[in-house]
């Protein structure tokens, strides 16, 4: 198990490098004009671009460039040109909202999923089950956005049942947080909800015909204990796999959208708010760190299998 | 966003007739797998009737110029704040001394209301659908095309050349999509790309297009590696080199038919992602740039006036999910008539 954690992290340490070198290929390397107007943001003005050009080093070479580029990522020394304000500060502001939301919508539409899946493998081909088929359906087909801003609109704005968006902090007031929370989880949750209960829903019809749940049905089992040991524990074993990398995604970057719309003043708004200005620092910032993130979680829910399942340890 | 449809069959139809295939006498007949899944197909009504939804909504979004010549008589940017319209006989304001627009008049002129600037909304529906539709379809195509590309040189020559393909293909998958997406749209989107002889100008529609096209590569590029791998060393790949083909035919007349099934489950699904993901990005203004528009720049605009107009909102959303939805179901019944099994995992 060492071997294979040991192996696991240096394979990672590597990805991470080639990230790194990603994101510095698209943002200084893609051959389309001067890179330091861009960096410059939208409305650039000349001390800006010579200062960006002395302060990044593009007159220098390649590989100087890079260098600078993540010396001041990691040492917090971004700052956006457009807005004054330094990154990496912006960046920890928000974190508490991102992982309010990522945190709870990946508890919710796992839990929600789990019913559903189950619900519809217990009903397979009957009404309940094509009902819940074509929301499923309907679910993965709608942007979280247009959802999300309908949401906010009709049942906080209009009915006034929830808050019309923002965040309040947990350590403030938990009743106000949770209050805040529940429709951006919602939203974020559909999709979900959606791919999760159909994956679960065709996992639990597929071991439902294994022998050792007709063995467990013909030592008398009770159907419920049947269904909840026997065929829901083996049928989570790729929902669990599946459900680490979307957290990650969530908080590497899928949270961008939810969290504009429900002006949660996380780290996606803060980068969708430097999308929109074409505000370049924030945007390398981010996406160096979400991609980290999605790496990380990789990483992490490989190790979780290798311990659950000493064959893929194994074999790799 | 994941997508395991490995075991997931959506209405059922799909595997319900394949497998009433088997019992039946016809399966019997000499037939390539390809003509078999045209067949179970063509008896999955669902699958199908979502189809010919997609493909309405298609012509209905080319049929924009003749919707805004001959009903509306405003093209997609025309439109002022004092334009009126006659309505039962009373000329109303377009857009009202509060500056709220008017919603559907279910007329001609205005039929799904106005936007805050008078601009008639359903010109402007049809014609961003179109860059939406074009955008998607192509992205896939050029994805399609590309990811077979590099999966049939990648699982043919193997060796080196796969390790250096799949090692590329790793870290881009290391990014999530969106953001993927944003970095490079936001990177582009002030001076455009210039790569050698090829020019293209910050704001043009081609460069969502490349972008979305290139993140989603990885997704296909892998399994048909993986598909090649186990293609490459059957029986009728040794006859070809038996016989003196190279690699070039074997990868293309020997291998590249027997990705076909492959090809059309993901072609289908990638349309409908690519769509979204073009949404996603317009709508964080790292996609279709104004004065362009699509179904994500007019939800975009639409959200920011959804107090006083949520019609700007519901109308372009409603259509772009119609139309997911209808590629999405139509995609479910492609998978289970041509590879019940594939594994497609996707993100948006």
């Amino acid at each position: 198990m060492a071997r294979f954690v040991v192996r696991r992290l240096i394979a990672m340490v590597f990805v991470l490098f080639a990230v790194t070198i990603v994101t510095f290929l698209i943002f200084n390397v893609i051959p389309n004009g001067d890179p330091a107007v861009r960096m410059a943001g939208k409305i650039p003005t000349e001390t800006n671009i010579a200062a960006i050009r002395e302060e990044w080093g593009f007159n220098d070479n390649v590989l100087k460039q890079y260098g600078l580029m993540m010396k001041k990522v990691f040492t917090g020394d971004l700052q956006s040109y457009f807005t004054q304000l330094d990154v990496g500060e912006e960046i920890v502001r928000g974190l508490p909202a991102t992982l309010s939301l990522a945190i709870g919508a990946a508890i919710l539409w796992l839990m929600v999923s789990i019913v559903f899946g189950l619900y519809s493998a217990m009903r397979a081909g009957k009404v309940a089950d094509r009902l819940l088929t074509i929301l499923a359906l309907i679910g993965i087909s709608m942007p979280v956005f247009w959802i999300g801003a309908l949401m906010n609109h009709y049942l906080g704005f209009e009915l006034e049942l929830f808050p019309n968006g923002g965040y309040v902090g947990l350590t403030e007031n938990p009743i106000q947080w949770l209050y805040h929370m529940i429709l951006p989880w919602t939203a974020l949750s559909i999709l979900f909800i959606g791919f999760y209960s159909r994956v679960l829903r065709s996992n639990v019809l597929d071991t439902i015909n294994e022998d050792y749940v007709r063995t467990a049905r013909a030592k008398g089992l009770s159907e419920r204990r049947v269904m909840v040991r026997h065929v829901l524990r083996n049928s989570m074993i790729p929902i669990i796999t599946l459900w680490g990398l979307d957290f990650g995604f969530v908080l590497g970057g899928g949270a961008i959208l939810t969290e504009t719309v429900f002006t949660l003043e996380g780290v996606g708004q803060y980068a969708a708010e430097s999308i929109s200005q074409l505000d370049q620092p924030p945007v390398v910032a981010v996406t160096l760190f979400g991609a980290f993130f999605i790496v990380l979680v990789n990483a992490i829910v490989d190790i979780a299998y290798a311990a659950l399942d000493p064959r893929i340890r194994l074999e790799a | 966003m994941t997508v395991d449809p490995a075991t997931d069959f959506s209405l059922d139809l799909g595997a319900e007739l394949a497998a009433e295939e088997e019992g039946g006498g016809r399966a019997t007949e000499a037939s390539s797998p390809f003509r078999l899944g045209m067949r179970r197909l063509r008896r999955n009504k669902t699958a199908l009737a979502f189809g010919a939804l997609f493909i309405l909504l298609v012509a209905v979004s080319l049929a924009a110029p003749l919707w805004s010549d001959h009903v509306a008589h405003k093209g997609p940017s025309q439109g002022k704040t004092t334009d009126q319209i006659r309505i039962d006989g009373k000329l109303t304001d377009v857009v009202s001394v509060d500056s709220i627009p008017i919603g559907p008049t279910w007329r001609g002129e205005y039929f799904l209301g106005s936007d805050e600037s008078g601009r008639d909304v359903m010109v402007r529906l049809l014609y961003g659908g179109r860059n939406s539709l074009v955008i998607g379809i192509f992205a896939a195509l050029i994805t399609t095309i590309f990811a077979v590309l590099v999966g049939l040189v990648a699982g043919y020559f193997r060796g080196w050349v796969d390790a250096v393909t799949r090692a590329v293909l790793d870290v881009m998958w290391s990014f999530p999509v969106i953001i993927l997406g944003v970095a490079l749209g936001v990177a582009l989107a002030l001076g455009g790309l210039k790569l050698g002889p090829i020019s293209i100008a910050s704001g043009s529609k081609l460069l969502p297009l490349l972008i979305i096209a290139f993140i989603y590569i990885p997704y296909m590029a892998r399994p048909v590696r993986g598909q090649v791998l186990s293609l490459r060393e059957k029986e009728f790949v040794e006859a070809a080199r038996a016989q003196g083909a190279g690699p070039i035919r074997i990868m293309f007349s020997e291998l590249l038919p027997n990705l076909a099934s492959t090809i059309v489950v993901f072609f289908t699904l990638l349309v409908a992602n690519a769509i979204l993901l073009e949404a996603a990005l317009s709508f964080l203004g790292a996609g279709v740039q104004p004065p362009e528009t699509s179904w994500g720049t007019l939800i975009e605009s639409g959200v920011e006036r959804i107090v006083t107009a949520p019609h700007l909102t519901i109308v372009p959303g409603l259509m772009l999910v119609a139309t997911v939805l209808a590629l999405n179901v139509f995609g479910d019944g492609v998978r289970d008539a041509f590879d019940p099994r594939a594994k497609v995992r996707m993100e948006h």
